[in-house]
Protein backbone atom coordinates (compact mmCIF):
# COMPACT_ATOMS: atom_id res chain seq x y z
CA UNK A 1 0.00 0.00 0.00
CA UNK A 2 1.33 3.42 -0.87
CA UNK A 3 2.53 5.63 1.93
CA UNK A 4 0.09 8.44 1.25
CA UNK A 5 -2.90 6.20 1.99
CA UNK A 6 -1.33 5.25 5.33
CA UNK A 7 -0.64 8.93 6.04
CA UNK A 8 -4.21 9.96 5.20
CA UNK A 9 -5.80 7.28 7.38
CA UNK A 10 -3.38 8.02 10.23
CA UNK A 11 -4.04 11.77 10.02
CA UNK A 12 -7.81 11.22 10.14
CA UNK A 13 -7.41 8.83 13.07
CA UNK A 14 -5.28 11.36 14.96
CA UNK A 15 -7.98 14.01 14.53
CA UNK A 16 -10.71 11.60 15.60
CA UNK A 17 -8.79 10.29 18.63
CA UNK A 18 -7.92 13.84 19.71
CA UNK A 19 -11.54 14.92 19.30
CA UNK A 20 -12.75 11.99 21.41
CA UNK A 21 -9.99 12.56 23.96
CA UNK A 22 -10.71 16.26 24.38
CA UNK A 23 -14.50 15.92 24.16
CA UNK A 24 -14.86 12.65 26.03
CA UNK A 25 -18.26 13.76 27.37
CA UNK A 26 -19.66 13.04 23.92
CA UNK A 27 -19.26 9.32 24.56
CA UNK A 28 -22.25 9.36 26.90
CA UNK A 29 -24.52 9.17 23.85
CA UNK A 30 -24.92 6.06 21.69
CA UNK A 31 -23.36 7.83 18.66
CA UNK A 32 -20.46 8.97 20.82
CA UNK A 33 -19.84 5.41 22.00
CA UNK A 34 -19.79 4.22 18.40
CA UNK A 35 -17.40 7.01 17.44
CA UNK A 36 -15.11 6.09 20.34
CA UNK A 37 -15.18 2.44 19.30
CA UNK A 38 -14.11 3.37 15.77
CA UNK A 39 -11.68 6.14 16.72
CA UNK A 40 -10.02 4.44 19.68
CA UNK A 41 -10.01 0.83 18.55
CA UNK A 42 -10.78 0.09 14.89
CA UNK A 43 -8.87 2.90 13.17
CA UNK A 44 -5.76 2.87 15.41
CA UNK A 45 -5.46 -0.90 14.98
CA UNK A 46 -5.77 -0.46 11.22
CA UNK A 47 -3.16 2.32 11.25
CA UNK A 48 -0.66 0.20 13.16
CA UNK A 49 -1.19 -2.73 10.78
CA UNK A 50 -0.82 -0.54 7.67
CA UNK A 51 2.14 1.32 9.13
CA UNK A 52 3.83 -1.95 10.02
CA UNK A 53 3.33 -3.25 6.50
CA UNK A 54 4.75 -0.03 5.06
CA UNK A 55 7.77 -0.15 7.36
CA UNK A 56 8.42 -3.78 6.46
CA UNK A 57 8.24 -2.95 2.75
CA UNK A 58 10.67 -0.07 3.23
CA UNK A 59 13.01 -2.37 5.15
CA UNK A 60 13.48 -4.36 1.94
CA UNK A 61 14.87 -1.39 0.02
CA UNK A 62 18.54 -1.02 -0.84
CA UNK A 63 18.64 2.50 0.60
CA UNK A 64 17.38 1.16 3.94
CA UNK A 65 20.14 -1.45 4.15
CA UNK A 66 22.84 0.98 3.08
CA UNK A 67 21.75 3.74 5.45
CA UNK A 68 23.76 2.11 8.25
CA UNK A 69 27.34 3.40 8.15
CA UNK A 70 28.85 -0.09 8.32
CA UNK A 71 27.06 -1.06 5.10
CA UNK A 72 28.67 1.75 3.09
CA UNK A 73 31.43 -0.47 1.70
CA UNK A 74 28.95 -3.16 0.75
CA UNK A 75 27.00 -0.54 -1.20
CA UNK A 76 30.26 0.55 -2.86
CA UNK A 77 30.98 -3.06 -3.84
CA UNK A 78 27.87 -3.01 -6.03
CA UNK A 79 29.62 -0.48 -8.27
CA UNK A 80 32.94 -2.31 -8.70
CA UNK A 81 33.89 -2.40 -12.36
CA UNK A 82 34.86 -6.05 -12.39
CA UNK A 83 32.81 -8.90 -13.85
CA UNK A 84 34.09 -11.34 -11.26
CA UNK A 85 32.27 -9.44 -8.49
CA UNK A 86 29.00 -11.37 -8.36
CA UNK A 87 26.89 -8.74 -6.53
CA UNK A 88 28.22 -5.97 -8.80
CA UNK A 89 27.35 -7.89 -11.97
CA UNK A 90 23.85 -8.59 -10.71
CA UNK A 91 23.30 -5.00 -9.61
CA UNK A 92 24.77 -3.25 -12.63
CA UNK A 93 23.00 -5.43 -15.18
CA UNK A 94 19.63 -5.31 -13.41
CA UNK A 95 19.67 -9.06 -12.79
CA UNK A 96 18.21 -8.01 -9.46
CA UNK A 97 16.01 -4.92 -8.97
CA UNK A 98 18.42 -2.18 -7.92
CA UNK A 99 16.07 -0.71 -5.35
CA UNK A 100 15.75 -4.13 -3.65
CA UNK A 101 19.21 -5.49 -4.46
CA UNK A 102 20.23 -6.54 -0.93
CA UNK A 103 16.93 -8.18 -0.05
CA UNK A 104 16.65 -10.08 -3.34
CA UNK A 105 19.85 -12.04 -2.68
CA UNK A 106 19.84 -12.09 1.11
CA UNK A 107 16.33 -13.30 1.71
CA UNK A 108 15.66 -16.96 2.17
CA UNK A 109 13.65 -18.58 -0.62
CA UNK A 110 12.14 -21.26 1.57
CA UNK A 111 9.07 -21.60 3.75
CA UNK A 112 9.03 -18.73 6.26
CA UNK A 113 12.09 -17.36 4.45
CA UNK A 114 10.80 -13.81 4.56
CA UNK A 115 10.15 -14.09 8.29
CA UNK A 116 13.66 -15.47 8.80
CA UNK A 117 15.17 -12.65 6.73
CA UNK A 118 13.20 -10.04 8.68
CA UNK A 119 14.29 -11.60 11.94
CA UNK A 120 17.89 -11.38 10.77
CA UNK A 121 17.27 -7.74 9.88
CA UNK A 122 15.95 -7.08 13.39
CA UNK A 123 19.14 -8.57 14.77
CA UNK A 124 21.16 -6.20 12.56
CA UNK A 125 19.21 -3.26 13.97
CA UNK A 126 19.81 -4.37 17.55
CA UNK A 127 23.54 -4.66 16.86
CA UNK A 128 23.55 -1.28 15.10
CA UNK A 129 21.97 0.59 18.00
CA UNK A 130 22.72 -1.48 21.10
CA UNK A 131 25.65 -3.73 20.25
CA UNK A 132 29.19 -3.61 18.94
CA UNK A 133 29.24 -3.06 15.20
CA UNK A 134 31.94 -5.19 13.55
CA UNK A 135 34.32 -3.90 10.89
CA UNK A 136 32.89 -4.25 7.35
CA UNK A 137 35.53 -6.85 6.40
CA UNK A 138 34.57 -8.98 9.41
CA UNK A 139 30.88 -9.18 8.48
CA UNK A 140 29.78 -12.61 7.34
CA UNK A 141 26.35 -14.16 6.68
CA UNK A 142 24.79 -15.97 9.63
CA UNK A 143 24.80 -19.20 7.61
CA UNK A 144 26.81 -20.28 4.56
CA UNK A 145 25.16 -18.93 1.43
CA UNK A 146 22.74 -21.52 0.13
CA UNK A 147 22.60 -22.27 -3.61
CA UNK A 148 18.81 -22.22 -3.28
CA UNK A 149 18.96 -18.41 -3.30
CA UNK A 150 20.91 -18.40 -6.61
CA UNK A 151 18.76 -21.11 -8.14
CA UNK A 152 15.60 -19.19 -7.35
CA UNK A 153 16.39 -17.19 -10.50
CA UNK A 154 19.00 -19.24 -12.35
CA UNK A 155 17.37 -22.66 -12.23
CA UNK A 156 16.03 -23.53 -15.65
CA UNK A 157 17.75 -20.67 -17.44
CA UNK A 158 19.61 -21.77 -20.55
CA UNK A 159 22.79 -19.95 -19.55
CA UNK A 160 22.93 -21.86 -16.29
CA UNK A 161 21.70 -25.26 -17.45
CA UNK A 162 23.95 -25.37 -20.55
CA UNK A 163 27.08 -23.78 -19.09
CA UNK A 164 30.09 -25.95 -19.93
CA UNK A 165 31.62 -25.73 -16.46
CA UNK A 166 28.36 -26.80 -14.83
CA UNK A 167 28.31 -29.92 -17.03
CA UNK A 168 32.03 -30.70 -17.01
CA UNK A 169 31.60 -33.58 -14.57
CA UNK A 170 28.54 -35.85 -14.67
CA UNK A 171 27.62 -35.20 -11.04
CA UNK A 172 28.41 -31.49 -10.93
CA UNK A 173 25.00 -30.16 -11.90
CA UNK A 174 23.29 -32.45 -9.39
CA UNK A 175 25.75 -31.34 -6.71
CA UNK A 176 25.06 -27.69 -7.45
CA UNK A 177 21.30 -28.18 -7.34
CA UNK A 178 21.53 -30.14 -4.09
CA UNK A 179 23.78 -27.49 -2.50
CA UNK A 180 26.59 -30.02 -2.09
CA UNK A 181 28.82 -27.83 -4.24
CA UNK A 182 28.31 -24.19 -3.35
CA UNK A 183 28.21 -21.54 -6.03
CA UNK A 184 30.02 -18.91 -3.96
CA UNK A 185 32.90 -20.86 -2.47
CA UNK A 186 33.96 -23.37 -5.08
CA UNK A 187 36.50 -21.17 -6.86
CA UNK A 188 33.77 -20.43 -9.38
CA UNK A 189 31.73 -17.44 -8.23
CA UNK A 190 33.62 -16.74 -5.05
CA UNK A 191 34.23 -13.00 -5.38
CA UNK A 192 31.33 -11.66 -3.39
CA UNK A 193 31.32 -8.32 -1.50
CA UNK A 194 35.10 -8.31 -1.16
CA UNK A 195 35.15 -5.09 0.81
CA UNK A 196 38.76 -5.42 1.96
CA UNK A 197 40.03 -4.85 -1.59
CA UNK A 198 37.75 -1.94 -2.46
CA UNK A 199 40.46 0.69 -2.19
CA UNK A 200 42.28 -0.89 -5.13
CA UNK A 201 39.16 -1.24 -7.26
CA UNK A 202 37.79 0.88 -10.06
CA UNK A 203 34.12 1.74 -10.01
CA UNK A 204 31.37 1.86 -12.57
CA UNK A 205 29.72 5.24 -12.90
CA UNK A 206 26.14 4.92 -14.12
CA UNK A 207 25.08 7.51 -16.70
CA UNK A 208 22.06 8.46 -14.63
CA UNK A 209 21.63 7.08 -11.11
CA UNK A 210 18.68 4.73 -11.02
CA UNK A 211 18.37 4.68 -14.81
CA UNK A 212 18.63 1.50 -16.90
CA UNK B 1 -15.89 10.92 35.91
CA UNK B 2 -13.21 8.26 35.94
CA UNK B 3 -14.21 6.74 32.60
CA UNK B 4 -14.09 10.08 30.79
CA UNK B 5 -10.61 10.74 32.12
CA UNK B 6 -9.53 7.34 30.87
CA UNK B 7 -10.99 8.06 27.43
CA UNK B 8 -9.10 11.35 27.39
CA UNK B 9 -5.84 9.54 28.13
CA UNK B 10 -6.66 6.89 25.57
CA UNK B 11 -7.28 9.49 22.83
CA UNK B 12 -4.14 11.42 23.69
CA UNK B 13 -1.92 8.33 23.78
CA UNK B 14 -3.28 7.07 20.46
CA UNK B 15 -2.79 10.49 18.87
CA UNK B 16 0.77 10.73 20.18
CA UNK B 17 1.57 7.23 18.92
CA UNK B 18 0.17 7.94 15.49
CA UNK B 19 2.09 11.23 15.26
CA UNK B 20 5.27 9.25 15.96
CA UNK B 21 4.27 6.74 13.29
CA UNK B 22 3.71 9.55 10.78
CA UNK B 23 7.10 11.04 11.58
CA UNK B 24 8.64 7.61 11.04
CA UNK B 25 7.35 7.62 7.48
CA UNK B 26 9.34 10.75 6.62
CA UNK B 27 12.66 8.92 6.17
CA UNK B 28 13.66 5.45 5.07
CA UNK B 29 16.11 4.65 7.84
CA UNK B 30 16.54 1.91 10.45
CA UNK B 31 16.02 4.50 13.19
CA UNK B 32 12.53 5.19 11.79
CA UNK B 33 11.81 1.47 11.97
CA UNK B 34 13.00 1.28 15.58
CA UNK B 35 11.04 4.40 16.57
CA UNK B 36 7.94 2.99 14.90
CA UNK B 37 8.19 -0.32 16.75
CA UNK B 38 9.65 0.99 19.99
CA UNK B 39 7.71 4.21 20.52
CA UNK B 40 4.78 4.56 18.10
CA UNK B 41 3.31 1.09 18.47
CA UNK B 42 3.53 0.94 22.30
CA UNK B 43 1.84 4.36 22.62
CA UNK B 44 -1.04 3.31 20.36
CA UNK B 45 -1.26 -0.08 22.08
CA UNK B 46 -1.41 1.60 25.49
CA UNK B 47 -4.21 3.92 24.32
CA UNK B 48 -6.22 1.06 22.85
CA UNK B 49 -5.62 -1.06 25.97
CA UNK B 50 -6.91 1.72 28.25
CA UNK B 51 -10.01 2.10 26.08
CA UNK B 52 -10.66 -1.66 25.99
CA UNK B 53 -10.06 -1.99 29.72
CA UNK B 54 -12.67 0.66 30.41
CA UNK B 55 -15.05 -0.87 27.93
CA UNK B 56 -14.81 -4.33 29.44
CA UNK B 57 -14.43 -3.37 33.12
CA UNK B 58 -15.98 0.06 33.56
CA UNK B 59 -15.09 1.69 36.91
CA UNK B 60 -17.76 1.49 39.59
CA UNK B 61 -19.56 4.84 40.02
CA UNK B 62 -18.73 6.45 43.35
CA UNK B 63 -21.74 6.71 45.70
Amino acid sequence: MTAWIVVTIAALTILMALFIGLRSGLTRSKEGKMMAFIGLLILPTMCVALGFEEQMTRAESTSFCLSCHVMHDFGQSLYVDDKSYIPAVHFQNNYVPRDHACYTCHTNYAMFGTVKAKWGGMHHLLVQYFGTVPKPEDIRPYEPYNNRECLHCHLGSRRFEEAGTHLKLPTRMADIKANRLTCTSSKCHDTVHDVSTLKDSTFWKPAAEGGN
Amino acid sequence: MEILRSLKWSGLLISAGLVVQLLCLLRIHPFSFIAFLGVGCPLVAAGVAIYLFNLLWPPEPKP
